[in-house]
């Protein structure tokens, strides 16, 4: 049984390594819904270690104490617990469209799973299918066959309502043409989705983010007066906002040269490593599977491991 | 399973509900100011919509509110009031005494309340009341006291027309004032009634002499004023526009014997009203009315019954219209925003927040338009509340001020909300429903409507358009005498038009299809133009609608007007009237003042060289509630010159005492020829036998003709307003009117040729037709709207086509050139299907007209009309695109193809 460790209020910019005695949970209790975890209270970017308790908690409880915590905005919370689980599972997803008379297989019995906080590499030439598979995953795209389990529950039965709502949670997407609303101002743009999910004042965590990606400054600017590099800090910042525990990004440096693709690349796994979020990154580049913890090939639809992690 | 803190971030839904309005806020009504242009559009086109209706709600709240203002103005301290069955002399001495005799009552005064002109020399003639009290009892309107100067007034009544004989009389000061005032334009007299110059020699407001120079028409001619007394507390009712008489004065002036017209009742301290009205109700009989003092008089609603019905036709039309146009506006926002709002949903935001952007952003035109609307259906109501206006005054005195609340933008902008969000919810569905992935990768634009199923939905709504009309034809047959007809008839209407609108939508592509295929080969840019409009069919068929609808309307109305004139001149030359009319004024005959043709001035007419025959015309209004008054029309030689729906054309029968109803009266209380109506009289119910309903328009169709003999046995002897005089073989209706003139034989008399009756009536008629031609100039506006709207909005999705064409080589000035001549197909289209769809259009309204006018009219096809307004809403069209065309020109081709 491997332990994953997750961390929530990633605004803490220095995340203990994984594992960390004080941070991980006790593992006798697996039960989802009643999580050992582990609380502490967070002064100053500075652990309180005596200050964590070991809590079991319930549903329920988490989320009292996640609101007692964030009533005190001086102190953070971090909350770590053990989970087994895989964020993502794709069990034997297909996926066809029709052009006319031809019938197109864009995923052929794909089968993944993606466990918390892990990188994967999604490779493939253009056309393999790797955009629909991140669509099925995320729930953009209903599979023709197969189940798409999403932190735990199957999103090809929920209706679009639910749909909507496990993406807000658990999800963050990163487009390669950025995908930005040309009406908000790009700190706007990052606080859309804890508006989407009900937070009143969800600026002060945008605009952190947005200084995280390197934008501090340039919250109030359009998309339209930023340059492409710009625009995918404000693409990543955005997808991370809400923590969702998967990031899905499609050739996120598609659209940018090279040398602004490598630096975005690297700070898009670095955030994501720091938030304990999975990421699955769809892209031709090879050289980003060195960045991942495991790289999968898609070739017509079919998955299978990639050689090219050995590399 | 979730086991991902995460799931705490789900806060309460009061929350959640914050936070959404917040999300709107900053999604939605972003997009309204910065496409400032659009929002601007789709108010203005909102404002147009709802103006409509608004006007309709602001004249019937002002007739109202002014009705009963002025009701409770004359009324003062009284708290109930009697209505006789006629509204001229319907109570009798003998019912003021039954009334007074109940117990409950303190005091009971009878008035007569004549409405008449007063002129003088030296101003426009104005109409007034001419109130009849008595001193004896309290007074009405408020008055302290009986005034000494009429308590003075003698007792002396003038016996007979004569300027040596005057009325005392109380005058406002201001009413002196404006008789006094000298126009401009000296005496107007081709005007009605202001050539009498018999009897006055006085110098107007001539030492303290107030009243000098003044004269009321009456029954029994021209009554001088002068020696009238100022009071000043009447300067307050309708600007002075009243006079008071002594009530035995009154009454004979205005032929009323010794009745009176209303009885105000004061009841006894601490006597229970509605207890009281219940015992009036049982000592004066259904025939008579007990209603709370304030109750405008029931003859106000017939001017209401004959503009408003219309008016709604046209308010529901144009509001049907504005919803379709911001419907247009709202999805075309929404085209532009499909990328927008799968980002949203691939962030997590559910359906139901996506459908409400585009709902909030209807809801918030809606209420911008609607208050638009409000003002604008002020600007409408003005003139048609005036046209209301002098129907009022001559049916009872009361004029109709506008009143206008804040309520009344409040009930605007509710109108205007509920037709911008009932326009969004088509469009925020597909918001919500769309495909996410798809839209995202630029893939999944919907396909395009097959020429198969528009040609289907043309085809079905044609057959449709052909069903409602056989409906109309079906609603009106027979005079429409049965009650499920003029509901069958007004849907079917509707249905026509709404048949005719989507048929619009749907054959306007096609004929761009059709077209396309026609100019392969041809000119590029025609073609170009052509490939645009059949590829988008649904714009196409927004803008042909807005385009042919302000043809069509143009064209169903003045189609209209020509049917009624010429259903007018078929009625007023047929039957033998083919001669003059003699009145005491220049209005339609079934509404006149109470000034009415002395007895005299019959005989004397008879003795003219010339004169053949001369028809006195005599009518009474019978009942007491407002809606369903009756108009009884004698004379005294009956012609039987109308179409019979049912019944007998026999004379004969009809002169031993038969009646004919009119259509509407026999539809409301079910006559049938063989059965008999009830009609209210001052001496009670009196059944007539009906020998048949014919198509009598007066009072739209609410009318009974009865032989002069039972109108004399049951109202008694009453004197004619309108004299009909037929010329004797050889002597023109011109000779003989300018025979007639020239005889003398009454001061102010008219005399009109058919001809001049026939335009008097034409215009009245058309009077009643201008709140379409309102419709039909804000249509104009409508088509300008629309085409420049979706020109616009398709432009910005256009950008990269365009890019790609210039980068191939189109010039700047082809651009435009692509654009205008897109409008102009269009606009050639619009106008051509308005023309072919406008002739069902007028099949329809003629057929269910004679429902609201009462009378039915000839079809005619007002051709001539088209040469203005197809060029009109064609150059509307084009003028609309010269905005998105230059919009166009100025594109910058490289940013527009590196555009994401
Ligand atoms: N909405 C769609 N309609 C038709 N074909 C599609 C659609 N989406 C994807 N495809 C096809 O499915 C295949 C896989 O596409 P995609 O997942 O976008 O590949 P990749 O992202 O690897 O380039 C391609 O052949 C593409 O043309
Ligand atoms: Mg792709």
């Amino acid at each position: 049984m491997s332990f994953n460790t997750e961390f929530l209020a990633p605004d803490i910019l220095t995340v203990p390594e994984r594992g960390s005695p004080a941070l991980t949970a006790k593992h006798s209790t697996v039960s989802v819904c009643s999580l050992t975890a582990v609380l502490c209270d967070v002064r100053e970017q500075e652990i309180e270690i005596e200050q964590c308790r070991t809590r079991e908690l319930s549903c329920e409880r988490r989320l009292t104490y996640w609101r007692h915590y964030e009533r005190k905005p001086h102190r953070t919370v971090r909350l770590a617990f053990e989970s087994t689980l895989s964020v993502l599972e794709l069990h034997s997803v297909s996926k066809r469209f029709h052009r006319g008379e031809e019938t197109i297989t864009a995923l052929d019995s794909a089968q993944l799973t993606v466990r918390a906080g892990e990188l994967i590499a999604l490779l493939g030439p253009s056309g393999s299918g790797k955009s629909t598979l991140l669509h099925v995953a995320g729930g953009l795209e209903t599979p023709d066959e197969g189940r798409v389990i999403l932190a735990g529950e199957d999103i090809t039965r929920l209706n679009a309502g639910q749909l909507a709502r496990s993406r807000r949670r658990h999800i963050g997407f990163v487009f390669q043409f950025f995908q930005l609303l040309p009406a908000l101002t790009a700190v706007e743009n990052v606080e859309l989705p804890l508006l989407l999910d009900g937070e009143r004042r969800p600026r002060r965590a945008a605009a952190r983010l947005l200084e995280r990606t390197g934008l501090g400054g340039r919250e109030d600017r359009f998309p339209g007066e930023l340059s492409g590099g710009e625009m995918q800090r404000v693409a990543i910042a955005r997808a991370l906002v809400a923590n969702p525990q998967l990031i899905l990004a499609d050739e996120p440096t598609g659209n940018l040269d090279s040398a602004t693709g490598a630096v975005i690349m690297d700070m898009l796994t670095e955030q994501v490593r720091d938030t304990g979020a999975a990421l699955v990154l769809a892209t031709h580049d090879p050289s980003a599977a060195r960045r991942a913890d495991r790289a999968l090939l898609l070739r017509d639809g079919a998955l299978s491991a990639s050689a090219a992690l050995d590399a | 399973m979730n086991a991902r803190t995460s799931g705490a971030r789900r806060t309460s839904r009061q929350n959640r509900i914050t936070a959404s309005a917040k999300t709107l806020r900053i999604l939605g009504l972003r997009h309204l100011r910065r496409h400032k242009l659009r929002s601007l559009l789709a108010v203005a086109a909102l404002g147009a919509g709802t103006s409509l209706a608004m006007s309709v709600l602001i004249v019937t709240q002002s007739v109202s509110a002014s009705m009963t203002s002025f009701g409770t103005e004359i009324a003062g301290g009284a708290q109930l009031k009697v209505i006789g069955s006629t509204p001229e002399g319907g109570i009798s001495q003998h019912l003021l005494t039954a009334i007074r005799d109940t117990k409950g009552v303190r005091s009971a005064t009878g008035v007569v309340q004549a409405v008449t002109i007063v002129q003088s020399r030296n101003a426009r003639p104005a109409v007034t009341i001419a109130l009849g009290v008595s001193c004896s009892e309290s007074l009405p309107i408020g008055l302290r006291g009986c005034p000494t100067s009429l308590k003075s007034a003698s007792t002396a009544l003038p016996s007979q027309a004569s300027a040596a004989q005057m009325p005392v009389a109380l005058v406002a000061p201001k009413l002196l004032e404006r008789m006094a005032a000298v126009g401009t334009g000296g005496r107007a007299n081709g005007n009605a009634g202001t050539n009498g110059n018999a009897g006055t020699n006085g110098n107007a407001g001539a030492n303290g002499n107030a009243g000098a120079g003044m004269q009321l028409r009456t029954d029994v001619g021209l009554v001088p004023l002068t020696g009238a007394r100022e009071l000043n507390a009447l300067n307050g009712i309708d600007d002075g526009r009243l006079i008071i008489l002594p009530l035995k004065t009154a009454q004979r002036l205005f032929d009323r014997g010794h009745s009176m017209d209303a009885v105000y009742v004061t009841a006894d301290a601490g006597a229970s009203i509605p207890k009281l009205q219940a015992r009036l109700r049982s000592a004066v009989g259904g025939w008579n009315g007990v209603v709370p003092s304030g109750t405008p008089p029931p003859e106000t609603s017939i001017a209401s019954n004959a503009i408003i019905p219309m008016l709604l036709v046209v308010a529901v039309l144009a509001s049907g219209i504005a919803a379709v146009l911001v419907y247009n506006i709202v999805s075309l926002s929404l085209e532009e925003r499909r990328k927008e709002n799968a980002i949203l949903a691939a962030l997590g935001a559910a359906p139901t927040t996506i459908m409400m952007g585009p709902l909030a952003e209807g809801a918030v035109l809606g209420a911008a338009g609607g208050i638009v609307g409000s003002a604008g259906g002020w600007l409408i109501a003005k003139p048609v509340a005036s046209t209301l206006s002098t129907f009022t005054k001559t049916l009872a005195g009361a004029p109709v001020l506008i009143h206008i609340t804040p309520a009344t933008f409040v009930a605007g902008a509710t109108i205007g909300v509920g037709l911008g969000v009932l326009a969004a919810v088509r469009p925020a569905l597909r918001a919500a429903r769309a495909g996410i992935a798809g839209e995202l990768s630029r893939r999944d634009r919907r396909s395009a409507s097959s020429p198969l199923a528009l040609a289907s939905r043309a085809t079905a709504s044609l057959v449709l358009t052909g069903i409602a009309l056989t409906g109309c034809w079906f609603g009106q047959r027979h005079g429409a005498l049965h009650s499920w007809q003029p509901a069958l008839a007004e849907s079917s209407f509707f249905v026509t038009v709404i048949s005719v609108v989507i048929a619009t939508a749907s054959i306007a592509p096609l004929i761009m299809i059709g077209a396309r295929r026609l100019a392969r080969g041809g000119r590029t840019l025609t073609g170009l133009a052509l490939s645009n409009l059949a590829r988008e069919p649904g714009r196409t068929g927004v803008m042909a609608i807005a385009v042919a609808a302000s043809v069509g309307t143009a064209f169903i109305t003045a189609s209209f007007n020509q049917s009624v004139h010429a259903g007018l001149s078929a009625s007023l030359s047929g039957g033998g009237s083919q001669g003059v009319f003699v009145a005491t004024t220049a209005r339609n005959s079934s509404v006149t003042v109470d000034a009415k043709l002395p007895a005299h001035v019959i005989q004397r007419l008879a003795r003219v060289p010339g004169v053949a025959t001369a028809n006195a015309q005599v009518t009474i209004l019978a009942g007491h509630i407002a809606g369903r008054l009756v108009e009884v029309e004698a004379s005294t030689r009956p012609v039987m010159d109308l179409q019979l729906y049912a019944g007998h054309e026999s004379l004969a029968r009809f002169n031993r005492g038969y009646v004919l109803v009119g259509p509407a009266l026999a539809r409301r209380l079910n006559l049938s020829a063989g059965g008999h109506l009830r009609i209210d009289t001052p001496h009670g119910y009196a059944y007539l036998p009906i020998q048949g309903v014919w198509a009598d328009g007066t009072l739209v169709g609410e009318n009974v003709t009865v032989p002069m003999s039972t109108m004399t046995r049951l109202w008694g002897p009453q004197l004619p307003a309108v004299v009909a005089v037929a010329p004797r073989p050889g002597v023109s209706p011109a000779v003989l009117a300018r025979r007639i003139k020239a005889a003398h034989i009454y001061p102010g008399l008219q005399v009109l040729t058919a001809s001049q009756v026939l335009r008097l009536a034409s215009s009245i008629a058309a009077g009643q037709l201008a709140p379409f031609w309102t419709l039909q100039h804000a249509l104009l506006l409508v088509a300008f709207v629309a085409v420049l709207t979706t020109l616009l909005l398709v432009g910005v999705e256009r950008d990269r086509e365009m890019a790609m064409l210039s980068a191939i080589g189109l010039s700047p000035a082809g651009m435009v050139r692509l654009v205008i001549s897109e409008a102009a197909i269009l606009g050639l289209a619009g106008a051509a299907l308005g023309v072919a769809l406008g002739f069902p259009g007028v099949i329809a309204l003629n057929e269910i007209a004679p429902i609201f006018i009462g009378f039915s009219n000839p079809l005619r096809f007002d051709l001539a009309t088209l040469a203005i307004y197809v060029p009109l809403a064609i150059a509307a069209s084009v003028t609309a695109a010269v905005l998105p065309a230059w919009r166009a020109m100025r594109l910058d081709v490289i940013k527009a193809i590196d555009y994401e």
